[in-house]
């Protein structure tokens, strides 16, 4: 009884503490950091605001911890930093306008390419080409696996 | 050399043409619809200012809501930004010589130390507000990307021009101009 | 010395132009005289070169702070070892070391190449030179680091603060390595096509050539990140910036094309579609050193005062359209009769796999320029992020790691239904994985990918086993695998690439999603606890690096054992404005403890950001196991020199099909229908191909197949 009750009370143990780990994973620290991951920094080159270290990053990061503890929704804050830096804050291609077309445009390139597969590849076509060749003698197997040897 | 043009190479040219035809019309297609999107606006411009307060260096406050009717101008400023040091005296200068008509200067100290900041409006002598803005708060609620950066206040309240990077004497003049004030 | 470097650079431009010109002639001529100046005047940029290069290491170790170069990216305080990467450390020292390496590569495929691929070489040579012209007309015009201040400064501004670090030595030459690689391979895909050598030649020619600088692209983007992670002190590796992104690219369709170029090789098909892919990897390579170096990552308003980026789009031009002209030109010479026995085989594997590559370089592609496009036409950049790129390759990644163990475990041609039966045992710790994944961490995106990893693991490693027994038959497994190493570097080799894939993922998963962070303000003797550890700020400390004062925090951290401490710094240097947080790391195999010191107070309050990134070693891990994987498969073998490439193709598919026929992964029926064809191939290639005399040379041999391929009958041949 006690051999087979320890490995259960680890095996307890461990979804326990990575149970409350993914309930912290919801902790203000990452919730933070998922709304700060969809901004652009706009004083640095190509980084998120999650990513920059710059003051002004980290005022944002701030700005954000507050706003969640106020109890606003990503979306608001994320429109708040949208309507003083522009489209230009934003991480991702909106998901209006042109924006659109930047997510459609890898499935897109996906489905034409296997279009074109389907159209320029055919598929269980039999192979006629081997029935050319008649089975190898005996004598010509041999010389064969010798020459195969010798090549290796 | 083996020639590359060949009697059946005029329908593989043609194939190609109208390969890179299609390409190239599906780019510009692409392209103007870019263009014929509506005109990216400026946030930074144009809309109402967010209205702020400011405790000053000096031990006062200053309130955006209580300047009302007259302009202001808000600059961003830091103590170890070069450019900011060249335009100091400029916003004196103009503190100076406009405070009279109705027009308010005030300096938003960011991403700066206290004392630091003591010390260049020492230096500078400036006589307008001038304040912090720890939290950067004011900031980003102007849209600041970068430092200097001003911004010119109508007296209704909004927000006339936006100057990125370094103010000059001349467009100073001129904003000031086009915002109704004479040259004293 | 400065101006015999400035001098070398442009005889190394007149010495390419005139190659340029009488390989040209040459060939048109068809003087045999002329191709053969060409070639050996065409040698002669890498000496000179050597001597370029030379000339401004000297500048920078004797602190020659006439030169705008050395006085922008070096100074008299300067480490030695810094002092020597600062060759690569700004714009026109780099495009110099660029022009060199391509130089050594233009050198080493001539001396490689000329005696055994007499007919491509100089085709070859030509693009070669043309490509490097180029190059050497922006390093003499437009980009010299030999240029000279009229007012020398007394000292240098040093090199970017940031670039000094171990991974700026290592992680720029071999990217470079990497970018200027693909030429050689790209070349004689141009001559092949010029001289309508499509066939076998040009491929064999350029198989290590290509496995080489896919190799080099692939190690010199995870030392970039290995960089980026130990310097740049934002927790994190990739963050899909440009940079990045401009050397993912080639990576990518690169990917594509040394899996396809097997096909090619075993089946005789796909040889158009290879053709593309080389020209392809080319052009997204020079794509992304025209992003690079324009400046149109900064904005398009950078790009258009820069006269690099002009030249750079024109030079471009050019190379798509003479290089997609070409195969258009010769379109009717490449097209093969594109028919596959089934797609559950591994030539279908592989057609999926370019799909899904390609499909990924092209998102990857058209998001980091969408900003700049966006900022031409409308006036406003619309960033292309990281959640856009991780949304693409997340689920592209899972069903390419999917196909990574499923293609391993498939023969050519058709699968039997015993191979497809074979894989339900990794099919099952699969799924054991993924059930244990789906109580543990419930994120079904996780729980996806860590099935799929599972599964292919233990599918990889399953081939491993079954090649070992198959090459030593009861013997032990060890015995197997070293024979397997031994006889079929690039397959095996290639698994283990396979295996550091997996690694990778598995480092990324752990730290892409599960890394916790905090960002506290705190006074000594305060504590703060992230993810298990307790971290408590003991204080400030001060001291002198090698040419900056720094201050550093000390952090204690409590991981429930003996503790370990941590000291993040911030660096001033006197030239550069801004102070340069560096990240302290205390790095396992299960996590990292990862913090900066991001501000601090005169009163010792101090502004920390602290990560504990998980299982982020497994990252570099991977990296060691891809570098040795490329390595074990690029490794040249002996045997290809005594066979021509084709007879060398014939032998090794034929191996394969006996191999796939030992395992039963072809139906009886199928391996009869096959087998005839390809023994009848390799006997007939086998008696031409053995020398009459045993003392005469191998490469005679060899040279007579070259001549004559038309009269050798290989597996690629019949199909058509």
């Amino acid at each position: 009884m006690k051999r087979a009750g320890t490995p259960i009370l680890v095996f307890l143990f461990v979804l326990l503490t990575l149970g409350t780990r993914s309930v912290l994973a919801r902790a203000i620290d990452d919730q933070i950091r998922d709304v700060a991951s969809q901004l652009m920094c706009p004083v640095c080159e190509g980084r998120t605001v999650a990513e920059s270290n710059s003051q002004l990053a980290t005022q944002m990061r701030d700005l954000i911890r507050q706003r969640l503890l106020a109890g606003d929704r990503p979306e608001t804050i994320i429109r708040y930093f949208v309507e003083r830096y522009g489209e230009s804050a934003l991480a991702t291609p909106p998901t209006t306008g042109l924006g659109v077309l930047m997510w459609l445009l890898p499935a897109a390139g996906v489905a034409a390419g296997v279009a074109w597969v389907r159209a320029r590849v055919r598929v269980g076509t039999p192979r006629a080409w081997e029935d050319d060749v008649a089975p190898l003698s005996p004598g010509d197997l041999e010389r064969l696996r010798r020459g195969l040897d010798e090549a290796r | 050399m083996e020639s590359l043009i060949t009697a059946p190479t005029r329908r593989r040219w043609l194939r190609a043409g109208a390969v890179s035809i299609v390409i190239a019309a599906l780019l510009t297609v692409f392209f103007a619809a870019m263009r014929l999107q509506p005109p990216h606006r400026n946030p930074q411009q144009g809309r109402t200012a967010p209205v702020f307060s400011l405790s000053l260096f000096d031990g006062g406050r200053f309130d955006l809501a209580a300047a009302g009717g007259r302009v202001v101008l808000v600059n961003f400023w830091s103590s170890w930004c070069l450019p900011c040091r060249d335009e100091a005296p400029l916003l004196e200068a103009t503190w100076r010589a406009y405070r009279g008509n109705g027009l308010v200067v005030v300096g938003v100290n960011l991403w700066d130390a206290e004392h630091e900041a003591r010390a260049f409006l020492q230096r500078y002598r400036i006589s307008f507000p001038a304040g912090s803005d720890p939290k950067g708060r004011t900031a980003i609620a102007y849209g600041v990307a970068g430092i200097p950066e001003s911004y010119f206040v109508e007296r209704s309240g909004r927000i006339a021009v936006r100057v990125p990077g370094s103010l000059t004497a001349e467009n100073v003049a001129t904003t000031l101009a086009s915002l109704g004030f004479r040259r004293p | 010395m400065t101006e015999v470097g400035a001098a070398a650079v442009w005889i190394a431009l007149a010495a390419c132009a005139y190659a340029a010109v009488v390989l040209a002639l040459g060939l048109r001529a068809d003087r045999t005289q002329w191709i053969e100046s060409g070639l050996n005047v065409a040698m002669a940029p890498f000496f000179l070169l050597i001597v370029a290069v030379a000339a401004l290491l000297n500048a920078l170790l004797t602190n020659d702070f006439s030169l705008a170069y050395v006085a922008r990216n070096s100074s008299s305080e300067t480490p030695l070892l810094y002092k020597i990467s600062g060759i690569w450390g700004g714009q026109a020292g780099s495009l110099l070391f660029w022009s060199f390496l391509m130089s050594a590569f233009v050198s080493l495929a001539i001396a490689r190449h000329r005696k055994t691929e007499p007919r491509l070489t100089p085709w070859a040579c030509l693009s070669l030179v043309l490509v490097l012209s180029f190059f050497l007309f922006l390093n003499a015009w437009l980009e010299s680091p030999f240029r000279r201040l009229a007012l020398p400064p007394a000292n240098g501004r040093g090199l970017n603060p940031l670039l000094e670090d171990p991974g700026m030595i290592i992680h720029p030459p071999i990217l470079y390595l990497g970018y200027t690689g693909v030429v050689v391979p790209f070349s004689f895909a141009m001559a092949a096509l010029m001289t309508r050598r499509l066939d076998a030649e040009w491929l064999a020619a350029t198989r290590r050539w290509s496995l080489f600088a896919w190799g080099a692209l692939g190690i010199g983007i995870i030392l970039g990140g290995w960089w980026a992670y130990r310097t740049l002190g934002w927790g994190g590796y990739w963050g899909w910036d440009p940079v990045e992104n401009a050397a993912l690219v080639p990576w990518l369709t690169g990917t594509a094309y040394i899996h396809s170029a097997i096909v090619q090789e075993r089946r005789g098909q796909f040889v158009a579609w290879n053709m593309a892919l080389v020209v392809l990897t080319f052009s997204t390579a020079m794509i992304g050193t025209f992003l690079t170096r324009s400046g149109l990552i900064a904005s398009v308003h950078t790009f258009a005062q820069s006269e690099i980026g002009a030249y750079f789009l024109a030079f471009l031009g050019v190379q798509l359209l003479v290089s997609f002209g070409l195969i258009a030109l010769r379109w009717d010479d490449l097209r093969t009769r594109d028919e596959l026995d089934s797609l559950a085989s591994r030539e279908g594997a592989f057609l999926f796999n370019n799909v899904l590559f390609l499909g990924l370089a092209l998102a990857v592609l058209v998001g980091t320029v969408f900003p700049m496009i966006s900022e031409a036409a409308r006036g406003v950049k619309i960033f292309v992020g990281p959640p856009y790129f991780n949304a693409i390759t997340g689920p592209v990644g899972v069903v390419l790691l999917l196909l990574m163990g499923v293609a391993v475990a498939l023969p050519w041609r058709r699968a039997s239904p015993a191979a497809l039966r074979a894989l339900r045992w990794p099919i099952g710790l699969g799924l054991i994985v993924g059930v244990a994944a789906a109580v543990v961490l419930r994120a079904p995106g996780v729980v996806a990918a860590l099935t799929v990893i599972g599964f292919a693991f233990a599918a990889t490693l399953a081939e491993y086993r079954r090649g070992a027994a198959r090459s030593a038959p009861g013997q032990r497994i060890s015995t197997g695998l070293v024979r397997l190493f031994a006889t079929q570097r690039r397959r095996y080799g290639g698994y283990l690439v396979h295996l550091s894939i997996l690694v990778m993922t598995v480092g990324m998963i752990g730290s892409q999603i599960y890394v916790v962070e905090r960002e506290v303000s705190v006074r000594p003797g305060e504590s703060f606890s992230i993810g298990p550890y307790s971290i408590r700020y003991v204080g400030l400390e001060r001291g002198e690096a090698p040419n900056a004062s720094a201050t550093w925090g000390v952090l204690r951290v409590d991981d429930g054992g003996r503790g370990f401490d941590l000291r993040p710094l911030r660096l001033f240097y006197p030239s550069w404005q801004q102070p340069v947080s560096r990240p302290a790391i205390r790095s396992t195999f299960g996590d990292d403890v990862y913090a900066i010191l991001a501000a601090f107070e005169a009163d010792q309050r101090a502004a920390f950001r602290v990560w504990v990134n998980p299982l982020v070693r497994w990252v570099w891990v991977g990296g060691v196991l891809f570098f040795v994987g490329v390595l074990v498969a690029a490794w040249p073998s002996r045997r290809s020199r005594h066979v021509s490439a084709r007879t060398q193709w014939a032998i090794e598919t034929l191996r394969d099909l006996e191999a796939d026929h030992g395992d039963g992964r072809l139906t009886a029926a199928d391996y009869r229908h096959a087998a005839p064809a390809l023994q009848r191939a390799v006997l007939d290639a086998l008696d031409r191909g053995r020398p009459a005399d045993p003392l005469e040379p191998a490469t005679d041999a060899t040279r007579r197949e070259a001549e004559a391929p038309e009269r050798e009958p290989s597996v690629g041949e019949r199909t058509r």
